[in-house]
């Protein structure tokens, strides 16, 4: 029977996750931002203790992720605000189970324990992925352009899907070592909380076991890469979910011409819309997530999820700028955190025009830029 | 978290889809084309036959001659049907028929529940009169006692169907004194009663709605639903029976709004080609997604025995503001030829488009305003306060 509620165990999950971050307040989230690393190493670990950086990996008995566990996890991430290396941690696990063979899995496995670190080189764009150059004796050669990558000065390793050099159909996933030989890691300052680095490949040599699977299906990199951003469309409408609350509680507190402004139509349907908005949005991100668990990903379901969650979450975190006014203006008052963060994440999936072009192709079979 | 349909679902659909696409029924489209609010006499003959075949009733249990199927089989029913723009029975079915199970007394069941399945008898809703509109607690209509019968005085207004159904669900007062939700009463009245005269008012989508007088009308007592003076919570049952919304409408016309941008101007060159346009045809089709996502967890709700009011709420405001958008965005991308009236050969979209840019605007103020459905989201889901009454505001 269909049933959209959570069941007991995702209901679990969730509520131990959102006890677990009531520690993050608005004060600890302002001081990371500033400090050295950008994130709480402490408050990591326990993460990790907690199973979360192993929630992507396959599940015992060879069945896929379950990767509504994962989006419920990144939801209440996301609703507090946290700035940590778990999006891409998952995603990275998740890149490496699904397309790398054995040494990748050894990888992921020690990722999910947090013994190593590293992220994907991935641009939101399939069409700007890093090349690949195979040379005869198994070596080869990555080049690309610069790549906005979370995370990157954090890790130790990259790990980079490739497109092959004259094999269109054929990709690669390669595993590099930050400190390699033409890796470039700049630290670029994005307007949010997480932390960016631009990574550049210059005629980077890889040696042949770093190659952890030369004949990657270019449709199933592209699978990969759109469930990234289904999973980053979860941990978004968390935050967006956390402006609205904010919104109501400030409607609900605070007095001006003796009432309370919730009372005002003008303000409830504001707050109504953003709730349906969410709800819809997060409906079509949780059937995604629901097709990838129980079988094969379906590209239109996360097309619908990815336009909807950036719509939804922006209208969200607009409107709750407006219910706050002044108060939510500031530094102090915890809105401001979701207001950049929902923004940065939704420019990370990609530009709206690339999203409606995905839409169009899945819908009107009308291909892009006819 | 479950998405999926069961197989049993699937099955009960392939089985209606086979014997649906056994019947002929053109020129039921063809009316429901013109007009979707309410069954016209094709329409009305094979709800005659569904229910002769045990095609109604799909949520109404055994014991009442229905199929006892979940609230999400009724759904994928009423979407196949809507799909087909077929009508389905209304709120005889879904709403007036579960409200007499639940409060009607065992006369009235043996009387009308039979009867709708048999289509032989079909509900008007009497709410709305001409002071009370969103406000139904504002309504005046009486009905006095005297003796076994009550005798009805009144009018209402904008009672769509009247005309061609045989009987009206009908909210009147019937305490002297009490005021607002108290001292109303619920009556079944047969429309073909003395002393009821049924006014056709016609819309600017071509389409007939009613004004319906009651001039000293003579109901029997047995007609009363639940208790005298307790009308209030027979509305609200029927009401919750009210919850949910089909999108598949909305899907058919932008699916035949596709279809033209896909050989509009000519085959070569179609508007479809060009990426502003596809851009905003891909917005709809991602909305109508999210319509179906909200339709199906109204639905799923329904099954738990949970009665979805905010859930409901969300659903009517997406699935009424989307039908209409359809029609007006789709216009818009049509241009000039989209002046064309339904039934000129040239009209794009079976004239689809225009004809819903007229009557749908309906859809956002019918079955309770977006406004009030915003209402009750903002104060049951997110618990906003609600304001003072007027006076104390003001004074």
């Amino acid at each position: 029977m269909a049933d959209l509620r959570l069941d007991d165990i995702e209901q679990m999950l969730r509520d131990t996750a959102r006890r677990f971050l009531r520690q993050v307040s608005v004060e600890r989230l302002l001081s990371w931002e500033t400090s050295e690393d950008g994130y709480d190493s402490d408050v990591w670990s326990s993460m990790v203790g907690l199973g979360w950086a192993s929630l992507t990996q396959a599940a015992e008995g060879g069945g896929g992720a379950n990767l509504i566990h994962t989006g419920i996890v990144l939801g209440e991430t996301g609703r507090a605000g946290l700035p940590s290396p778990l999006f891409q941690t998952l995603v990275t696990v998740l890149g490496l189970t699904r397309l790398g063979g054995d040494p990748a899995a050894l990888l992921a496995e020690r990722l999910a324990q947090g013994e190593a670190r590293a992220v994907t080189v991935a641009p939101a764009d399939p069409g700007r992925l890093v090349t690949l150059t195979e040379n005869p004796d198994g070596t080869a050669v990555l080049c690309g352009s610069p790549v906005l990558t979370e995370w990157a000065l954090w890790a130790q390793t990259f790990i980079v899907p490739a497109r092959v050099e004259g094999a269109p159909e054929r990709c690669a996933l390669v595993v590099v070592d930050a400190q390699a030989g033409g890796v470039g890691v700049e630290e670029a300052t994005s307007f949010d909380n997480e932390r960016i680095g631009v990574v550049t490949f210059d005629r980077v040599v890889v040696p042949a076991s770093g190659v952890l699977s030369a004949d990657v299906r270019a449709d199933d990199l592209e699978t990969m890469l759109a469930l990234r951003d289904l999973l980053r469309c979860s941990e978004m409408l968390g935050g967006a979910r956390r402006a609205l609350e904010l919104s109501v509680q400030y409607a609900t507190d605070r007095v001006q011409f003796g009432q309370p402004l919730g009372t005002k139509q003008a303000v409830q349907h504001r707050c109504a819309d953003m709730l349906i908005a969410l709800d819809g949005a997060w409906l079509a991100t949780f059937e995604a997530l629901w097709t990838a668990s129980t079988g094969p990903a379906s590209t239109r379901s996360i097309a619908v999820a990815r336009f909807q969650a950036a719509r939804a979450c922006e209208q969200a975190v607009l409107g709750a700028a407006q219910l706050t006014g002044a108060m939510g203006f500031t530094r102090e008052y915890p809105l401001n955190v979701f207001f950049r963060r929902v923004k940065a994440q939704q420019l990370r999936l990609g530009s709206v025009t690339s999203q409606l072009d995905s839409l169009a192709a899945e819908f009107l079979a009308v291909s892009e830029g006819v | 978290m479950d998405f999926g349909l069961p197989d049993d679902s699937r099955r009960f659909l392939s089985e209606l889809r086979s014997y649906l696409d056994g019947l002929n029924l053109d020129k039921v489209v063809a009316e429901t084309l013109e007009d979707d609010h309410e069954a016209g006499p094709a329409g009305q003959e094979m709800l005659a036959q569904m229910g002769r075949d045990g095609w109604l009733g799909i949520g109404w249990p055994a014991e009442h001659g229905g199929r006892g199927r979940s609230a999400v089989d009724q759904w994928l029913y009423l979407e196949e049907m809507a799909y087909r723009r077929l009508p389905a029975g209304g709120l005889s079915i879904t709403s007036v028929g579960p409200t007499l199970m639940k409060l009607g007394t065992a006369e009235q069941k043996a009387e009308f529940l039979p009867a709708i399945l048999r289509a032989e008898v079909r509900f008007a809703v009497g709410y709305s009169e001409p002071d009370a509109g969103s406000d139904v607690a504002s309504l005046r209509t009486r009905a006095v006692r005297v003796g076994d019968e009550y005798v009805v005085k009144g009018q209402k207004i904008y009672t769509t169907g009247a005309h061609d159904c045989s009987h009206i669900w009908l909210a009147v007062r019937t305490h002297p004194t009490e005021t607002r939700h108290r001292g109303l009463s619920v009556l079944l009245v047969a429309l073909d009663s003395l002393g009821v005269t049924v006014q056709p008012i016609y819309t600017q989508a071509d389409t007939r709605t009613n004004e319906v007088y009651f001039d000293d009308v003579r109901v029997p007592v047995a007609n009363l639903v639940g208790e005298e003076n307790e009308g209030w919570a027979a509305m609200m049952v029927a009401l919750d029976f009210e919850r949910i919304f089909v999108y598949a409408a909305a899907l058919k016309d932008f699916e035949e709004l596709v279809a033209w941008t896909r050989v509009f101007p000519s085959e070569k060159s179609p508007l479809i080609a060009d990426r502003t346009v596809a851009h905003r045809l891909a917005e709809m089709a991602a909305d109508l997604e999210v319509a179906r996502l909200l339709a199906l967890r109204t639905a799923c709700i329904i099954d738990t025995g949970v009665v979805p009011t905010a859930e409901a709420a969300a659903l009517k405001v997406w699935i009424s503001e989307l039908r209409h958008r359809i029609a007006t965005e789709g216009l818009a991308i049509v241009g000039e030829h989209g002046q064309l009236k339904a039934g000129e050969d040239a009209a794009p979209a079976a004239g689809q488009l225009e004809h819903q840019y007229r009557a749908g605007t309906v859809l956002k103020f019918a079955s309770g305003t977006n406004e009030v459905m915003r209402d009750i989201i903002a104060q049951r889901a997110l618990h906003l306060p609600r304001a003072r009454a007027l006076g104390k505001v003001y004074g």
